[in-house]
């Protein structure tokens, strides 16, 4: 008995030892699995083979953002200082181009002038417009976006140096139209520039509130110029498919499109991890480097394999996948909803547990789809782009009937099989015929709405308190 | 450690009147047996202690470095963690319209605050330098919980030797670490929930409240002792002279100390008794012994010359705590009363409509009620000031680095009753101030006439609290180190 009574807590300790080697082995086991695991598999793009039309589209945007970075300044607007001028690129047409267009060695548009026919200049926007029209056929003809997983970023270009790539592209619309009577050349320099508005829209590191400038920019000049001088009906029915078709045409496009949705389905989840052959995978946090999509907080320059081995801690490919498609079904919504619901929507959305989440890791703030802030910008963008379509009609109109119509109704079905709406107010855009040579567009229904998203004083005058600007005809080419 | 009556000391030799070799311990407790708490199993043992925070301390206090370290620094990345999640997925914390779930799953959540944590850790240390930064402020935090725990060891002594005190101090304090983890969840989440960010003093009376539980959770973490009886409390001690520190041994007990000319009588274990406070038993009877010794500490001369002090250790923490909390509370009602007279009318804000949600209804609650969450701040801010007085002043009169605390701690302890006087001083005189600066201030009846670089308000100010100020740091200094002087070559 007292045998028994001795033995008894040495059987205890002697279990409890194996018990404790045995916790010991389990959990030395496990860092070793992930350590080897973890540390050495890559993420499902390295371990894919790149196709060769990738690589071509990687050369273009290549030469593409060393020919943007190549362009010299646009000469700012004599009257403004260079310091107003950069930041506020759309000061630029407001003072330089919108100013009568009287060729001046003191002006600013002589200067311009200057500035478009240098040789440099003139073949640097000729490449790029080229480039622009070739990514496009590239990408129609993949059916896919022209992105790639090696390159998410498909024009790696400062703020700075993409808006002097607008202003110069709108500078030489301008001065085509103006100077030379070329509308169809004025026409593809902004087509150019809107494509490469679209490229930039897909970037990660772009401000969304400088880009929206430059959309802006583009946009107002096209207003502008399609007011002053009447397109060619198939002329103006390019430039409407190209509006409808290249570019989101709808909130929800438009919406998916500046929330990178379809990129980070398609593409991120391939750069950021792994791929075990049956949809899921974990975060490669090594892949994250200094070009990884976070929005906020320092860009790691490069991190080393050792981090992968807290993967298990984030979201797995799986589970990312299905909140993107989630958020890509919640925009899906978006197409019947005015902007006064729109907003609610997207607030509810922003602030439900799944939008954000630190188990996303970085790229948590891609997952919450779009800014709530900055989603007046697409909106907005959108809005321009529906009345861009029907000014395009009004004004091949006027160039087969010298006069503009007296109801948008005498559009449809000659120009256009159907009147864009205005998507702020799901209500069909109010329009006057004021004489032959102007008309009056504006926000459809009487509702007070914000000024920031119409910009309306490039649409004919309506409403216009901040410029100068009254659309002078053209005179066509003799 | 559980109080015992004073033993009185055995009974002398009558035929030959002479004074013992030594007197008996006084107060000896039985300590607990302790057991080892496992690394493996430190994790766990966390919620127990949390909960049971005087049944565990013991054994926390017994288990080995590892474990404490182990619960210190994983608690301390969660705890981060929880704050990040919030840093990340809300960007602020003044969110108006946050959406939080206060029910999660607490494995999810852990889960998140670690995944918090190294999204931190990835994006902040971009190389060497960073990590080194990190290092050395690690290190730096650490060494500040070290020091941090010399504070600790009045309230944690139970007799033991200095060393082993001020080590379980450590120890304990580690452990305590693992109380931040809920502390900064429930700040976090209770906080965004209600909104109290949006608000200046709530969200500080939140964390004040936590951090207030946090403090009582250490505080009886260290309230038994489990361990080897070594140390001055089990300890025979040789009798000495009170008032000069002479060996009494084998002296005739009518007779006078050889050093100093006192009487033998005076010095020996029956002069002294338990304090009121310690000696009462029952609501009632330690609320009328609060009473009786803080009058004793205030007014009576000869008090640290008759109470006990090799014992009643417990009785003696208690009273100190009683001091804070009664002294948080005066602060807070005088608050409440400035702010009365101060303000005239609370802030009239509209009742939300009927169309309110309850949220709309809790913010309205709060803003009126804001001045209660002032109010206890105050309260807060005083109670806790009153035990680092204490325990500053302990640090400072026991031979820098509480060497013979284990003699000294009652004495201490009860010595914080003389803080009333500065107490009711201030509370004099910011009544005062305000009285002065109401009747002559700009919008008083007398006006006083600026004069070049005076500022009269702050002159007021400092007037009316200078008796408080002196009292507090001179007066309070000096009768003190009386006390403790009396009590010096104590032999009960």
């Amino acid at each position: 008995m007292t045998a028994t009574t001795v033995e008894n807590p040495r059987r205890i300790k002697r279990r409890w030892r194996r018990l404790r080697l045995g916790v010991w082995l389990l959990v030395i086991v496990w860092l070793a699995h992930f350590a080897y695991i973890r540390i050495t598999t890559p993420t499902a793009a390295v371990s894919r083979q790149t196709p060769q039309t990738t690589a071509l589209v990687e050369e273009q945007a290549d030469e593409l953002a060393e020919l943007i970075r190549s362009l010299p300044p646009v000469p700012a607007p004599t009257s403004i200082p260079r310091g107003f001028y950069t930041p506020w690129a759309d000061v630029a047409l407001a003072a330089g181009l919108l100013d009568e267009w009287a060729p001046d060695p003191n002006s600013s548009q002589a200067n311009a002038i200057k500035y478009i026919n240098t040789p440099t200049t003139g073949k640097a926007l000729d490449r790029i417009v080229a480039l622009c029209a070739q990514r496009q056929k590239a990408s129609e003809e993949n059916h896919a976006p022209t992105r790639t997983p090696q390159s998410p970023s498909p024009v790696s270009v400062s703020e700075a140096e993409y808006l002097e790539a607008f202003s110069a592209l709108a500078f030489r619309a301008r001065y085509r139209v103006a100077e030379k009577h070329d509308p169809a050349g004025a026409m593809d320099d902004l087509r150019a520039a809107l494509r490469l508005h679209i490229m930039l829209q897909e970037c990660d590191q772009t401000s969304t509130w400088w880009l929206d400038q430059a959309g802006l920019l583009v946009q107002r000049e096209f207003g502008c110029l399609i007011q002053e001088v009447d397109l060619p009906p198939p002329l103006a029915r390019e430039m409407v498919t190209f509006l409808k078709d290249e570019l989101p045409f709808s909130v929800t496009d438009a919406m998916i499109r500046a929330a990178r949705v379809e990129q980070q389905i398609d593409l991120l989840l391939d750069r950021y991890y792994t791929d075990d052959g049956h949809g899921d995978g974990w975060l490669v946090l090594s892949a994250t480097t200094d070009r990884s999509p976070w929005a906020y907080g320092p860009r790691p320059t490069s991190r080393g394999r050792f981090w992968n081995v807290f993967s298990p801690l984030f979201s797995s490919r799986k589970d990312i996948r299905a909140k993107l498609t989630r958020v890509r079904e919640d925009f899906r919504q978006l197409g019947t909803m005015d902007y006064d619901e729109t907003q609610r929507f997207l607030t509810t959305q922003q602030q439900s547990p799944r939008a954000s989440s630190v188990l996303n890791g970085p790229l948590m703030q891609l997952t919450q789809g779009i800014d709530i802030y900055s989603f007046d910008g697409v909106f907005s963008c959108v809005m321009r782009r529906h009345a861009l379509v029907v000014m395009l009609a009004l004004s091949a109109y006027r160039h087969e009937h010298d006069t503009y119509p007296d109801t948008l109704d005498a559009l449809s079905p000659a120009y256009l099989t159907e009147i864009p709406l205005d998507i702020v107010t799901r209500q069909p855009f109010s329009y006057e015929r004021v004489s032959d040579v102007e008309y009056k567009l504006g926000p459809g229904g009487n509702e007070s709405l914000p000024d920031d998203l119409y910009q309306q004083s490039w649409m004919s005058r309506l409403g216009y308190q901040s410029d100068s600007y009254l659309p002078r005809r053209i005179s066509k080419q003799p | 450690m559980t109080d015992t009556p004073a033993q009185s000391p055995p009974a002398r030799d009558e035929s030959q009147q002479l004074v013992p070799r030594s007197w008996p311990p006084a107060d000896p407790i039985e300590p607990v047996t302790p057991r080892r708490i496992h690394w493996l199993l430190a994790l766990p043992a966390t919620i127990p202690a949390m909960l049971f925070p005087r049944r565990l301390g013991p054994h926390l206090a017994n288990s080995s470095w590892v474990a404490a370290y182990l619960i210190h620094f994983s608690m301390a990345l969660i705890a981060f963690g929880v704050i990040y999640v919030c840093a990340f997925e809300q960007g602020n914390f003044f969110t108006e319209d946050a959406q939080v779930d206060i029910f999660a799953n607490p494995l999810i959540e852990l889960r998140r605050a670690l995944a918090a944590v190294v999204l931190l850790f990835f994006g902040a240390l971009n190389g060497w330098p960073e990590v080194a930064a990190a290092l050395l402020v690690t290190v730096m935090i650490e060494a500040a919980i070290w020091v941090a725990a010399l504070l600790l060891i009045p309230l944690y002594a139970a007799g033991e030797g200095r060393r082993r005190t001020y080590l379980r101090s450590v120890k304990l304090l580690l452990w305590s670490s693992a109380c931040q983890v809920p502390i900064v969840w429930l700040f976090t989440r209770l906080g965004l929930k209600l909104q109290l960010f949006n608000h200046d003093a709530w969200p500080f009376a939140l964390l004040a409240a936590l951090e207030l539980w946090w403090l009582a959770v250490l505080i009886r973490l260290g309230g038994r002792y489990g361990g080897p009886k070594e140390g001055p409390r089990w300890q025979d001690r040789q009798p000495r002279c009170e008032a000069c520190g002479y060996s009494l041994i084998s002296l005739p007990l009518e007779g006078r100390c050889p050093e100093c000319g006192a009487l033998v009588a005076d010095s020996l274990p029956e002069r002294r008794q338990p304090p009121a406070f310690a000696a009462a038993r029952g609501l009632p009877g330690r609320c009328v012994g609060f009473a009786h010794t803080t009058w004793q500490a205030l007014f009576l001369r000869r008090f640290a010359k008759q109470v006990t002090i090799w014992g009643h250790h417990r009785a003696a923490r208690n009273y100190v705590l009683l001091i804070c909390v009664l002294f948080g509370l005066i602060s807070a009602v005088t608050y409440l009363g400035i702010y009365r007279v101060n303000e005239g009318a609370f802030l009239v804000i509209p009742w939300p409509d009927e169309n309110a949600s309850s949220s709309d209804i809790v913010s309205f609650i709060l803003w009126e009620c804001e001045f209660l969450a002032e109010a206890f701040l105050v309260g807060i801010g005083i109670g806790l000031s009153v035990l680092a007085w204490l325990l500053l002043l302990g640090l400072f009169f026991c031979r820098f680095g509480f060497r013979d605390v284990a003699d000294r701690i009652v004495i201490l302890c009860y010595s914080t009753g003389w803080l009333f006087v500065p107490l009711f001083l201030g509370i004099v005189g910011i009544c005062a101030a305000y009285g002065i600066i109401e009747l002559w201030g700009p919008f008083g009846e007398l006006h006083i006439p600026e004069v070049g670089w005076i500022d009269y308000e702050a002159a007021i100010w400092l007037g009316c609290l200078l008796p408080s100020i002196v009292t507090d740091t001179v007066a309070s200094f000096r009768r003190i180190r009386t006390m403790l002087r009396h009590t010096r070559f104590a032999n009960a």
